[in-house]
């Protein structure tokens, strides 16, 4: 180092404000369990590169003062190449309006892969801004058969440089404190670098070449670490069969399906188990209050339709189980490499299959993980296809009219029948979306695709609190969801069935069937319906469509508060039950049939209908009118689909034979 | 509970409900036009809030 480590004061503006602190390093390398391990936020995190595609911030206090943080997407050098980089050197060089740069720079290098993290590094250190380096996973050296000279390394990088091991916060104390140190200590400079590489006659401020640089560190990696042989590691035994050719794609097929048999089977149990609680809530309710409009209000209304969708909480978080196992693992960079095979011909990149993955979640961040695509029309073809994977949003809707029309029987004596037409369903969305991918890239997309250049990170045993709190941000959420929107929208659903009250020829209550018909929500509904009846279904499910663009799981709260007001209080019956004995009037014959209900999951297979992904669109393709216009082709290519689909299918049907209801 | 009370609160969860959905509707409107980094917020439906 070229100055001595005497502190000197802090400029004057940090003794007022927070400490700036910009984590950055290669993609996967911990930023974000570092930066989770500082702040005690739960920022996302998982075991593959590009997790986080834009910065996040939180803050911790340290010695009585405010230091605040931020994370920045991965990257692996300063010249960005997607747009999650270039998010991250904005930052980290005060590009971004209105905002400085960092006081201090947290480098974050995975230890097991020291060289590769050191180029980046060395860039950073050409900054000349105060930097300290952590050197995360020092945990694994010792079974990677790696041994690192920390004392030497600090000598040859002329920086702080503190071992961490950010899953388990250890070394977090002496990381803040020589956080707080560097930014009253003069910054390192890269004259031994420069000396070293034999540059010193370049001009100040011009960057090293590519190849000073990683002699540069071939040097440094020589003086600091030392390796011992050792044998083929476990990791790439179980490569071998991972990623081969024929047993891969077998292995990720063989996964999904346990995926979905899983939350069919597992979470039968606990979804009994909260409609029993539902009903005998309602039956409290019911003996408390005398029968009235509160008590139509709290059992038919708000009961009726969340607790129909709270049933369906156990599936979502099997779901979310799966997705965190896959993630933590390792195994998610894996699939990707092992389905690019399938979606080059497509003119999908291989990057494109994580946010494909991440859309069985939620389409948002999946839109938004695009950024990791570099090359922009790949991208733009990723986005506007990643609606169609079935996100956990639908998972009620298919749920309900799988539980209610399709037999629980056993095919092969391993798979039950509902769990293959669940994953039927999410196949049907996948196929749909390479589909799309194909035929965008072929005509508003065109361009060659490119080869899959992707980090495979090490397997590693999910952590269990990491694990928990996914499933745990995942179940808040959805609970949030029910307890708020769809609490709200069940009550005001409730007063429009309820209301006007219908009132026969000698001035009395109607039938609490023809009130529901006859009230402001069934003439809303008898409008709608000459647009959904070639579909096959009634005015209950046209309404319940429509109000299910505020969130698709309101199909399922609408339902059930419908239900639960034209059957007036009766909450002993689980939805399914009654969708399934639910008849016309006037036929007597069955309202809804199973050809209806396959129609009906098509339909939300392909439909976007929800409000925050078309934001997301919009904004990720452009903004402005640009991404106005893509954000609208999106929507509409999506919903003629999912018409045309729920049309062909109960139209084919009726012409086979099968049953079409009344 | 008599029916005129309970007619009063249901009256006020109906306009209460109709609020909160009225006023959530706006700010979303409102955060879309001014919001640099997009939609991803509490209610988004991605599970990272």
């Amino acid at each position: 180092m070229s100055a001595g480590l005497r502190p000197q004061p802090l400029p004057p503006e940090t003794a007022v404000r927070p400490l700036r602190v910009a984590l950055v390093g290669n993609p996967n390398c911990g930023k974000s369990t570092l930066f989770n391990a500082l702040t005690g936020r739960r920022q996302r995190v998982a075991n593959f590169p590009g997790v986080t595609v834009d910065r996040a911030e939180g803050e911790y206090r340290h010695d009585g003062a405010t230091v605040s943080v931020v994370d920045l997407p991965g990257m692996y050098s300063l010249a960005p190449e997607s747009p999650d980089e270039a998010i991250a050197v904005d930052v980290l060089l005060g590009r971004l309006p209105g905002a400085e740069p960092p006081d201090v720079i947290v480098i974050v290098a995975d230890a097991e892969n020291l060289e590769r993290n050191l180029f980046l590094a060395t860039e950073i250190l050409e900054l000349g801004r105060p930097t300290v380096i952590a050197l995360n996973r020092v945990d694994r050296l010792a079974h990677a058969g790696m041994q690192i000279d920390v004392v030497e390394l600090i000598h040859e990088l002329g920086v702080v440089v503190i071992p961490v091991v950010a899953t388990r916060g250890e070394g977090m104390d002496r990381l803040r404190h020589a956080v707080s140190r560097a930014a009253t200590l003069p910054a390192p400079t890269l004259d031994a670098i420069r000396a070293a590489a034999g540059a010193q006659g370049a001009p100040a401020g011009a960057a090293l070449a590519a190849d000073q640089r990683y002699r540069w560190i071939a040097g440094v990696m020589e003086r600091t670490v030392t390796r011992r042989p050792r044998p083929a590691r476990l990791s790439d035994r179980v490569d071998a069969v991972v990623l081969h050719r024929v047993w891969g794609p077998i292995i990720f097929v063989g996964l999904m399906l346990v995926m979905f048999q899983a939350m069919f089977s597992w979470a039968r149990p606990l979804a009994d188990g909260i409609q029993a609680l539902v009903a005998a809530t309602a039956a409290g309710i019911a003996a408390v209050l005398p029968p009235g409009e509160l008590r139509s209000l709290l059992v038919d209304g708000a009961l009726g339709g969340v607790g129909s969708v709270l049933v369906f909480l156990p599936q979502i978080a099997i779901l979310f189980l799966f997705i965190g196992l896959l993630e933590d693992s390792g195994y998610m960079a894996r699939a990707a490499f092992v389905m690019d095979r399938y979606m080059r011909p497509l003119g999908l990149h291989g990057k494109s299959f994580i946010p494909l993955i991440s859309g069985y979640a939620c389409a948002v961040p999946a839109i938004m993980s695009t950024r990791t695509i570099q090359h922009p029309k790949e991208r733009m073809a990723t986005i506007m296809v990643v609606p169609l994977m079935s996100c956990s949003a639908r998972l009620p809707v298919y749920t309900l009219l799988v539980a209610a029309f399709v037999p629980a029987i056993t095919v092969g004596g391993l798979f039950s029948l509902q769990g293959l037409t669940m994953l039927g369903m999410y196949l049907l969305g996948t196929v749909a979306a390479l589909g799309a991918a194909a035929v965008f890239r072929r005509t508003l997309l065109r361009s060659e695709t490119r080869a899959l250049i992707i980090e495979l990170p090490p397997y590693s045993l999910p952590s269990l609190r990491v694990l928990g709190n996914s499933v745990w941000q995942r179940v808040r959420l959805f609970l949030r969801r029910a307890g708020t929107v769809i609490f709200a929208i069940s009550v005001l659903l409730w007063g429009l069935a309820a209301y006007p009250r219908a009132r026969g020829a000698d001035g009395r209550p109607v039938p609490p069937e023809q009130q529901l018909s006859q009230s402001a929500l069934g003439r809303i509904g008898h409008a709608i319906e000459p647009a959904v009846r070639p579909l096959g279904y009634d005015w209950k499910i046209g309404v319940s469509m429509v109000a299910s663009f505020a969130a698709r799981e309101v199909f399922v709260s609408t339902m059930g508060t419908i239900y639960g007001v034209a059957d007036a209080g009766d909450s002993r019956r689980a939805l399914a039950q009654r969708l399934r004995a639910e008849r016309n009037p006037v036929t007597g014959r069955a309202a809804y049939t199973p050809l209806i209900a396959m129609g009906l999951m098509a339909f939300y297979v392909f439909a976007l209908m929800c409000t925050s992904t078309v934001t997301m669109t919009h904004k990720e393709t452009g903004g402005g009118w640009r991404g106005a216009l893509w954000a609208a082709l999106q929507f509409t290519y999506m919903l003629v689909m999912a018409y045309a689909a729920a049309f062909a299918i109960y139209r084919g049907g009726l012409l086979l034979g099968l049953g079409g209801g009344a | 509970m008599g029916p005129g009370v309970q007619n009063l609160v249901v009256a006020l969860a109906l306009a209460g409900a109709a609020v909160y959905l009225g006023r959530r509707a706006w700010r979303r409107v409102v955060a879309a036009r001014q919001r640099q980094s997009g939609p991803c917020g509490p209610d988004c439906g991605c599970g990272d809030h």
